[in-house]
């Protein structure tokens, strides 16, 4: 990796663009982190390609981690940004989770109120719009594209 | 909705088990149209929409159109298109809820947390003092870690 923001030392499984590393501060025991070996902050600024790849990787070491150890679950956590994310390169966490193993992810399932969700949603849709949206044709400075059109408009004016 | 005896139960098949699980299943009567849901994005493979039991303002629910318990059981396809369409949402939240980050979150299995029959890839909008994900980790001597990386390769 061109960054050092993991310790190879402790890398378990190559996958050519893909590695699995040993989190050095473990939160539960077998924490595994898969991460892309380019170095790219968010998943945001990850390529499209480069994301599905890491998370059918943690996909699958997740069922490896099933059959080399005596565990009932596993959890995928991707901390982005502003709180948790501690390394700024796009990572892929894996803990393994046994029952009564004394971890805790839950949070309190209140329910909100429709106008709540729908206003989220609103945002939410809009800002998938903006994202979604493909670049504007631009007309070109010496103008050529203008006057093909300006003619093209003329013409049609004229006829009766 | 019938009710079925722990006798009657015990004498389906896995298969017809499993069939039970998905007629039962909220999120696939979300995907086939027979519940409301609050949609903000699909494709062929997977479904968005608000999680009406927020962890905060704008958490979204990502989940296969098919019924899958589990990651594990999930196509390369659906994991490929899940995967660009949680970056594409956490994109959305960052932009539209105006927060600083957000949290990625799956739990395979009852042990890690599972609360919904169906698999459901959580976007959850980060804010400062929210008391999500709290952890303790443990700092390992280089020993044991080199013992945990001979036991995983």
């Amino acid at each position: 990796m061109k960054c050092n923001c993991f310790n190879e030392e402790y890398k378990i499984a190559d996958y050519d663009k893909i590695i699995a590393i040993i989190q050095e501060e473990q939160i539960v025991p077998g924490h595994i982190i898969i991460t892309p070996k380019e170095h790219y902050p968010i998943i945001e600024a990850t390529p499209d390609d480069i994301v599905a790849l890491a998370f059918n990787y943690a996909n699958e070491f997740s069922k490896k981690l099933f059959e080399k150890m005596k565990i009932q679950g596993t959890n995928l956590i991707i901390h982005n940004g502003f709180p948790s994310q501690e390394k700024a390169h796009f990572s892929i966490n894996i803990l393994p989770r046994r029952e009564n193993d004394g971890f805790n992810f839950d949070w309190p399932a209140n329910e909100a109120k429709q106008e709540e969700l729908n206003d989220a949603a609103l945002f939410i849709r809009d800002a998938i719009e903006k994202l979604d949206a493909k670049p504007m044709k631009v007309i070109n400075d010496d103008n050529k594209e203008a006057e093909k059109i300006d003619k093209f408009l003329e013409s049609i004016r004229r006829i009766p | 909705m019938p009710e079925i005896s722990e006798e009657q139960l015990s004498k389906l098949s896995p298969e017809q088990l499993a069939e039970l699980q998905k007629q039962n299943c909220p999120f696939c009567m979300i995907a086939a149209g027979k519940i409301p849901a609050i949609k903000v994005y699909e494709d062929n493979l997977n479904m968005a929409v608000m999680d009406i039991r927020p962890a905060a303002k704008g958490h979204v629910l990502i989940f296969p159109k098919e019924h899958k318990p589990i990651m594990p059981l999930m196509t390369k396809e659906e994991i490929n298109s899940m995967a660009i369409m949680a970056k594409k949402i956490s994109n959305a939240i960052l932009i539209g809820m105006k927060v600083k980050g957000t949290t990625i979150f799956a739990a395979n299995g009852y042990a890690a947390g599972q609360k919904s029959p169906h698999f459901l890839l959580h976007i959850i909008p980060r804010n400062e003092n929210d008391n999500l994900f709290k952890v303790n980790p443990e700092r390992y001597s280089p020993n044991d870690l080199k013992k945990l990386v001979a036991a995983l390769k």
